[in-house]
């Protein structure tokens, strides 16, 4: 049995905390062991909701200089934005497949995510084939594989999205895995053992009395399988 | 949330009065400071817009930007409605919808609790339509100009607007200020509806606000002016009493 060169990432969604004071639940995430901080950008056209953008992350940037902030990008155009993130302090940029590419296509966005000193991950949507993304996998940092629609947090997690995620793990065994959409401690363990190894949470724990239980559990459900 | 009982005792005069769970935006002669909520610190909003209302702010101006009606992308719903838990009554939430199709908008702002909603000619195929939306919704509706728009774009939706905003800038681009013509169409906005609230949008300071109230503005959208400054009272009052300074 090889050993998993992966380790579990909780990546909570800040979309889902109090807007109205993002400092401190930020840090009290951080604060909770969470290695990632999701933003998710929603630009009403890509997804019918609009939500925030590079101000909010040089916002989230200026306060918290050592943060990993992991940005899904639900645009129209996602070119367009690849110099405002840089500028605002993303250190990591996921694009949607299914969106507007630049001349050259998902190759030339992930150089200009990587020129741009990013981190770079693809995300495809629930109904999008998984081996959309395996000619890009040796060049990227993750794949982001939506286990709701994209647009609106509290949905329910979809279980039949899991053999994508079986099937990218078995082609990069190494590769950083995310997950979004409905995850939970009832939902991590089929998550994590098809082969997710980065957890996005968003109503699970900011609507949790006991957030760190939640963060806790989705761990364990990843690491229970890394031991395996 | 209760914000209004005009809805309940007086629905024979919906038709003559914009029916309404928003809050009332007063007599148009009051000079009102609406900051900017795009300049104010987006980690901890609650607390510094606090700030801002008890240092006077009577309105909070939070300008939507999807980043495609104009090239930057701010916020949107989710962080109106945040807000608008920390405020449920006081203040009036002065949104601007930077954004194309913002029929498809509407309801998620009136939800999020919106009292005024502003509305681009440009970003729309027929204005009419989604400002009756608006109004239809409870929400005060108005109109945004940029340096471009002419006012017989907004002509025929006057009547059912409370607000027109007449942008000094191209919105999203900052840049040169189009100040004479902005002041032209303040003083043809106040002269063909005496209680529109005419606010002026993109670097209005103390500099050029005596001459825009002069022209009929009312409502004055500080950028970082009240954010950014030590003196949050001091700034939102300069710029409200602006036209008693220097003996104007």
């Amino acid at each position: 049995m090889t050993a998993k060169t992966y380790k579990s990432i909780i990546s909570p969604s800040l979309l889902s905390c109090d807007l109205a004071n993002l400092e401190k639940d930020a840090k009290e995430m951080m604060e909770m062991g969470c290695e990632w901080l999701h933003m998710d950008i929603m630009d009403g056209h890509f997804v019918p909701n609009l939500t925030f953008g590079p101000p909010v992350i040089s916002s989230l940037r200026k306060a918290h200089k050592d943060a990993f902030i992991d940005c899904h990008l639900m645009v129209t155009e996602p070119a367009k934005w690849v110099a405002p993130l840089q500028k605002a302090g993303a250190s990591n940029f996921t694009f949607h497949i299914e969106s507007e590419m630049p001349e050259g296509g998902p190759k030339a966005m992930i150089k200009m995510v990587k020129d741009a000193g990013m981190k770079v991950g693809i995300v495809i949507k629930p109904k999008t084939p998984i081996e959309e993304v395996f000619p890009y996998v040796d060049d990227i940092d993750l794949v982001l594989i939506m286990t709701v629609e994209p647009g609106f947090s509290g949905q329910k997690f979809m279980p039949d999205v899991m053999p994508k995620v079986k099937a990218l793990r078995e082609k990069a065994p190494d590769l950083n895995i995310q997950v979004d959409g409905g995850l939970s401690p009832t939902t991590i363990d089929s998550a994590a053992e098809a082969g997710a190894n980065v957890i996005v949470a968003a109503s699970a724990i900011f609507g949790s009395d006991d957030r760190q239980g939640v963060i806790n559990s989705l761990r364990a459900g990843v690491d229970k399988q890394i031991q395996s | 949330m209760t914000r209004s009982i005009t809805v309940a005792l007086l629905p024979c005069l919906a038709s003559v009065w914009s029916v309404s769970n928003a809050l009332s935006l007063g007599n148009s002669q009051n000079i009102i400071v609406s900051p900017s909520v795009a300049k104010a610190d987006f980690l901890n909003l609650g607390k510094d817009l606090s700030e801002a209302v008890e240092a006077g702010a009577e309105w909070l101006h939070f300008s939507i930007q999807d980043g495609r009606m104009v090239p930057k992308i701010s916020f949107g719903a989710p962080m109106v409605a945040a807000c608008r838990e920390a405020f449920p009554n006081n203040v009036v939430f002065d949104v601007k919808l930077g954004c194309i199709e913002p029929e498809h908008r509407v309801p998620d702002f009136v939800k999020a609790g919106a009292d005024i909603l502003s509305v681009h000619p440009e970003s729309t195929l027929q204005l009419g339509a989604v400002i009756n939306m608006i109004d239809k919704a409870g929400v005060a509706p108005g109109v945004v100009l940029n340096p471009g728009t002419p006012i017989s774009a907004v002509r025929h939706v006057l009547d059912q607007c409370q607000v027109a905003v007449v942008m000094l800038v191209n919105p999203g681009y900052g840049g040169p200020k189009y100040l004479s013509t902005a002041i032209e169409k303040i003083r043809a906005l106040r002269a063909l509806k005496p209680d529109l609230h005419i606010s002026v949008d993109g670097g209005v300071s103390e500099k050029n606000a005596a001459e825009l109230i002069a022209a009929g503005a009312n409502v004055l959208v500080a950028g970082g002016g009240v954010f950014k400054a030590e003196d949050k009272r001091a700034a939102i009052a300069n710029l409200k009493y602006a036209s008693f300074v220097n003996g104007n």
